[in-house]
């Protein structure tokens, strides 16, 4: 009896033990991970990102379906940074190019074969634009993390963590959605919602979406290797608080983020060309809209 | 740092629904070939301003509106005869953000409260949020508006979906 009671006893400990760890490790390893990406002044990045928008009523069906493919790189030190973005429509099968160079406090963008150069008042705070990094851990230090289990990433062994960000964020993500997801609608944009008192509260909306982060982490360092989003959002009149003919919009985006050479050597060359590149104030095609706006 | 790119606090997705037709993209162009039919509120939403209406302004012609709030008919606009007051070679959204009072309102109300302002990424862009000592959080644009609680979501999206 004594040695049950004392196997007891030890269980509990364990299990308690076993609590607090988990507590703290997930609260160190957001402050980790925050030091970490904050220290880091160079690295490489590629995102790839699907959109799949289906629109549905009684007599069409209509999906708009795109995927974008992102890399980058970024070098605090030297101040500089590049993106080139590669915006797929899978429907017309047409492809869009884009690029970005912040060199020397001037940003060169390429869309297509033109180049545009922009003379920048703050170039900082547009570095801070190309610092793709901190962003990202942010989004996941303002989220509710559980760590899920332990994968490699490119050879490194890091925690798996799944996370669901505040209100805040998840409203911001979704409430772009729904505009973004009317931008290849056959529907016309319902006039409750081209007013800016419509009331995110009153509707189903969080109900019928549904947005995850699933992060890798560095064990070894506190590192984001890896990060994944997925947001899905479904419309309808009723969900929406809307009185419109029926309709339904099922919109779904996936973004999947790496990050490599973390901390090593990242050369950033503006090609020649660019120097002869003209000034514009045109807009961009609206089809990067889908995937946010003018920034990777 | 998203908001930098935001030319204009309002809506004007028929008008990217214009640009949309224009390109004739397809079937899902097609469907939109309704809203195609004014030059001029397209070619202020293509230079990434806001075009909008109201009985009070213009005698009730469309106007577009630039980020210092001041605006121009659309048709002068348009034609050419009328413009912002932009830096030349400076994309709108940039010159917002380095111009803009609100901005360094919004700022110094978070600062001052002893707030910090974190961007965050989302899949549409980064959002500038305020937290404060107490761990709250407010949108930062929200706090430039005066309307921390309110739920900004919206003049995100639209200010996003009719940018440059």
């Amino acid at each position: 009896m004594k040695n049950f009671s004392a196997i007891i006893a030890l269980a509990f400990l364990l299990l308690l033990s076993t609590a607090f760890a988990d507590d703290v490790s997930i609260d160190q390893l957001k402050q980790t991970m925050i030091k970490s990406a904050d220290e880091v002044a160079s690295y490489d990045y590629s995102r790839m990102a699907e959109c799949d928008i289906v629109y549905r009523n009684e007599s069409l069906q209509d999906i708009f379906e795109a995927a974008k493919a992102t890399d980058g790189k970024v070098n605090l030190t030297a101040k500089s940074g590049w993106w080139s973005h590669q915006l797929k429509d899978t429907g017309t099968r047409e492809v869009l190019l884009w690029q970005g160079y912040l060199i020397n406090g001037t940003e060169y963008w390429k869309e297509g074969d033109n180049w545009t150069q922009f003379i920048l008042n703050d170039s900082q705070a547009v570095l801070d634009d190309y610092n793709d990094l901190p962003g990202q851990v942010e989004l996941l230090n303002y989220s509710d993390i559980t760590i899920t289990g332990s994968e490699e990433i490119d050879g490194e062994d890091c925690y798996r963590l799944t996370a669901e960000p505040i209100v805040l964020i998840q409203k911001a993500i979704l409430g772009t959605q729904i505009f973004a997801s009317y931008l290849a609608s056959p529907f016309p944009l319902p006039d409750e919602l081209d007013v800016a008192d419509f009331n995110f509260e009153n509707t189903s909306i969080i109900e019928n979406s549904d947005v995850s982060v699933t992060a890798w982490v560095s064990k070894n360092d506190s590192l984001l290797k890896r990060i994944k989003i997925d947001s899905s959002l479904t419309l309808d009149p009723a969900i929406l608080n809307i009185a419109e003919q029926n309709f339904t919009i099922q919109s779904i985006l996936h973004e999947t983020t790496d990050y490599t050479d973390l901390g090593q050597s990242v050369q950033i060359e503006l090609p020649s060309e660019a120097y002869n590149s003209s000034y514009r104030m045109q807009g961009a095609d609206w089809r990067w809209a889908v995937f946010g706006l003018v920034e990777p | 740092m998203i908001q930098s790119k935001m030319t204009c606090p309002a809506a004007g997705i028929l008008s990217v629904l214009s640009i949309l037709a224009l390109l004739c993209l397809g079937t899902v162009c097609c469907a939109t070939a309704q809203a195609s039919a004014d030059p001029a509120r397209t070619h202020c939403v293509s230079s990434g301003y806001l075009y909008r209406t109201s009985p009070s302004l213009n005698g009730g012609q469309g106007i577009c509106s630039f980020p210092d709030n001041s605006w121009c008919d659309a048709n002068d606009f348009y034609n050419g005869s009328c413009g912002p007051r932009l830096s030349p070679n400076i994309v709108p959204g940039y010159a917002f953000e380095t111009g803009s009072t609100k901005a360094a309102s919004m700022q110094e109300i978070c600062l001052t409260s002893g707030g910090k302002i974190k961007s965050v990424h989302t899949p549409y862009g980064d959002i500038n949020v305020c937290v404060f000592p107490d761990g709250t959080t407010c949108d930062a644009k929200a706090i430039s508006e005066g309307r921390c609680g309110a739920d900004y979501w919206m003049i995100y999206a639209q200010s996003w979906l009719n940018a440059p």
